[in-house]
């Protein structure tokens, strides 16, 4: 069968082209690698979750190499030996299923660092070819298709919004909130409250948020969390429009003489090989992946792989990096009943340094670590004046029940923009292959100075804060290494074909039949989480797909 | 007597942990005896906490050690380990708790290898306390309720998020 349109990927980039193009009467084939999961098939099983990533494959099986500059030279190490996983969900619906869900727009001069701070040493950040005007509509779509709850913050960066409000109203608070309120105002630190992909009401089908304190990493048991597979897939499959073959492992995109894709070359679960014809592709299965799927397709027509001749494909490669600061909370400062209080939102962030006279700066986003008590039970069995020293018998069992029913801690997260950079890419490489016999992906982490600079300014306004609050052994672990959650870049969108993937629709320069819609096209990723300006961009490539459907196809 | 035997357990265990790449398949009897036995000392009852036998540390283990999941390299060193403790310590079972205690402490943070063991040993007991029940470990919540902990739910009905 011939598709109208093959999307492969089913996360927060492919859900709002899958949702829009089926609705209007495409026949839309999605190929998703992993199963799909049932609202009911979720729990909270911290165990299954995170301890042993049942949503990903075995890292033995399917793993990436990471470059780090270690002693000055680049050094390779498969993450089977380090445990450092970037892959983030292999089911329908993609990450988005286990995302936190706080959702923050670009803001304006998001979109033109280069024209607002220069160029910075060694980067090749660079100007967005699109502006936020463009995209405010498609942000504005978001919120009320995927949900958004919060209360528009007033503070001097709030950028502008075509809706005064958000469509659900914010989401219960914890206690800790006053005190944060109360220390911000001593600072002189504006309040600055989290919007989150999480509905605080009934929405069509989906239920309210029922603040079951395991959020965050977990898929959501009530349909709150505005993932792809419960605000867009499961409304799609209801247009008959749309075929899910999940299970589907695409390795390669096969191109014809007019350098147009024609089908979309994958392993079936039982590892045979399976082909999918469509008019028009998009690819969307999470920035490393899809630059390994281009870089891994290679033919006559693409000897480097697909949409790359131009050599750009894998290139300028974001996270977020900016690491942690931490401090910790006990009666002395706030009731033990109250801090102790389950499941509610944290919803606090510091913004007023989100851009600086100087420099582009960036955001802290307070939230308490997550519920799973192993993961925290773990951290408590080394000595905290000796990390090396194992604890063991009586004094980690007084450890353990001291630590979890008389404190808490609260994390501030440093969101800093990554500076592109010549080295921060993707590449394959014929050495490393996955148990398929497929060249993985090799990820090489270079940052600038610059970035751990700016992280280390941002980490003293959250120390300030927590000192504020009365916070006990605050502690901060500031770095410059990606998050492996957050990817974007690899497939730059811009003007000019010579130095980008991507036009300013996302779609190929060098492919007419091809757009890639996760996070590739990012050329810088603000100083937030991607998935809402993912989701909003993907929208944005739906209306021009939508309205330009034909000529796109045409032969 | 205890140096010799901590200098054994030191270079045995060396060889072992890095020489040894078969995986391991499973837990022997005796092993079971032995890692029970250091699961009470590392998790002993206290007046606010379990005992490992009270969240049933050994049961988790037995219960989760072959699943697919379970890193081999893990699995390795949680039976390569025991090998080697009952090898360079083969009078284990027999002494007094006391006599077990002062040795699983003389050798936890002196000897490289006996460290890494037991900070497996332990990560997996806290998973015993802290894991769903429907593991084979927290019976009846009692590693939740010890800490105060409030539960998630939905609580899983099957392992590792198999669908329903």
């Amino acid at each position: 069968m011939m598709y109208d349109i093959c999307v492969i990927g089913s996360g927060a980039g492919a859900g709002p082209i899958i949702y829009e193009l089926s609705k209007q009467g495409h026949k839309v084939c999605v190929l998703e690698k992993g199963d799909f999961y049932k609202r009911e098939d979720f729990s909270k099983d911290e165990l299954a979750v995170t301890r042993r990533s049942v949503y990903n494959p075995k890292l033995e099986d399917e793993y990436h190499t990471v470059e780090e500059y270690i002693n000055e030279e680049w050094t390779k190490f498969p993450t089977y030996d380090t445990g450092w996983n970037f892959n983030n969900g292999n089911l329908v619906g993609g990450s988005s299923n286990f995302m936190s869900g706080f959702f923050y727009r670009l803001k304006p001069d998001d979109f033109k660092l280069a024209s607002k701070y220069g160029k910075i040493k060694d980067s090749n950040i660079v100007d967005w070819p699109i502006t936020y005007e463009d995209m405010e509509k498609y942000y504005d779509k978001v919120e009320k298709i995927i949900g958004v709850s919060g209360e528009v913050s007033d503070y001097k960066y709030q950028e502008p919004r075509s809706s005064k409000t958000f469509p659900f109203k914010a989401l219960d608070e914890h206690p800790i909130t006053k005190l944060i309120d109360k220390a911000s105002k001593e600072l002189n630190f504006s309040i600055v409250k989290t919007p989150r992909a999480i509905i605080s009401e009934a929405y069509k089908q989906r239920s309210a948020c029922y603040y079951s304190n395991y959020c965050g990493s977990y898929g959501c048991s009530s349909g709150a969390k505005g993932s792809s597979r419960e605000a867009l897939i499961l409304p799609a499959l209801k247009t008959n429009n749309l075929t899910i073959i999940t299970n589907a492992n695409v390795i390669k995109l096969n191109t014809n003489k007019d350098k147009k894709i024609t089908s979309a070359l994958y392993l079936s679960k039982q590892g045979s090989k399976k082909e999918v014809k469509a008019k028009l592709f998009i690819l969307a299965a999470q920035a490393i992946e899809s630059s390994r799927l281009l870089l891994n397709s290679k033919d006559a027509n693409f000897p480097n792989g697909v949409a790359n001749n131009s050599l750009n494909v894998g290139k300028n490669l974001l996270s977020s990096s900016g690491g942690i600061v931490t401090g910790t909370f006990d009666e002395s400062v706030i009731p033990l009943k109250e801090l102790m209080t389950p499941g509610l939102f944290v919803n606090r962030a510091i913004k007023d340094f989100y851009f600086t006279k100087e420099f582009k700066g960036g955001m802290v986003e307070m939230v308490f670590e997550h519920a799973n008590p192993i993961r925290r039970a773990n951290f408590f069995k080394w000595d905290e004046n000796d990390s090396s020293k194992l604890l063991i018998g009586k004094e980690l069992q007084d450890k353990l029940f001291s630590s979890f029913t008389k404190t808490k801690t609260l994390n501030m997260e440093i969101f800093a923009d990554w500076s592109s950079n010549d080295n921060s890419f993707v590449s394959v490489d014929e050495n490393y292959k996955d148990k398929y016999g497929i060249p993985v992906a090799n990820i090489r982490i270079g940052t600038l100075k610059h970035d751990l600079e700016v992280s280390n300014f941002l980490a003293k306004k959250a120390v300030k804060l927590l000192k504020q609050m009365g916070a006990k052994n605050i502690q901060s672990n500031i770095d410059a290494l990606p998050s492996s959650n957050l990817q974007a870049g690899g497939c730059r969108f811009g003007d000019n074909p010579k130095t980008s993937v991507l036009n300013k629709y996302c779609q190929a320069h060098e492919v007419k039949n091809l757009f890639v819609t996760d996070g590739s096209f990012m050329p810088s990723g603000g100083s937030v989480p991607f998935t809402f300006t993912i989701y909003a961009n993907s929208f944005r490539v739906a209306s021009y797909i939508k309205n330009n459907f034909n000529k796109l196809v045409d032969k | 007597m205890k140096r010799r035997d901590f200098i054994k357990f030191s270079v045995l265990g060396l060889v072992l942990f890095q020489k040894e790449t078969l995986i391991a398949k499973t837990i022997s009897k005796n092993n079971a005896l032995v890692l029970e036995e250091v699961y009470e000392i590392l998790f002993p009852k206290t007046t606010t906490m379990p005992s490992s036998k009270e969240f049933n540390a050994l049961k988790f283990l037995l219960s989760t050690i072959n699943h697919k999941s379970f890193l081999d390299y893990d699995k390795n060193l949680v039976i390569n380990g025991a090998n080697s403790f009952i090898r360079s310590f083969p009078k284990f079972l027999k002494l007094n708790k006391e006599e077990k205690k002062e040795l699983i402490y003389s050798i936890v943070n002196d000897n490289d290898y006996a460290n890494t063991w037991l900070s497996k040993l332990v990560y997996f007991g806290i998973e015993a306390m802290l894991a769903d029940p429907i593991y084979g470990g927290n019976t009846n919540q009692i590693g939740w309720k010890s800490i105060n902990h409030k539960i998630g739910y939905p609580r899983p009905k099957r392992r590792y998020g198999k669908k329903l």
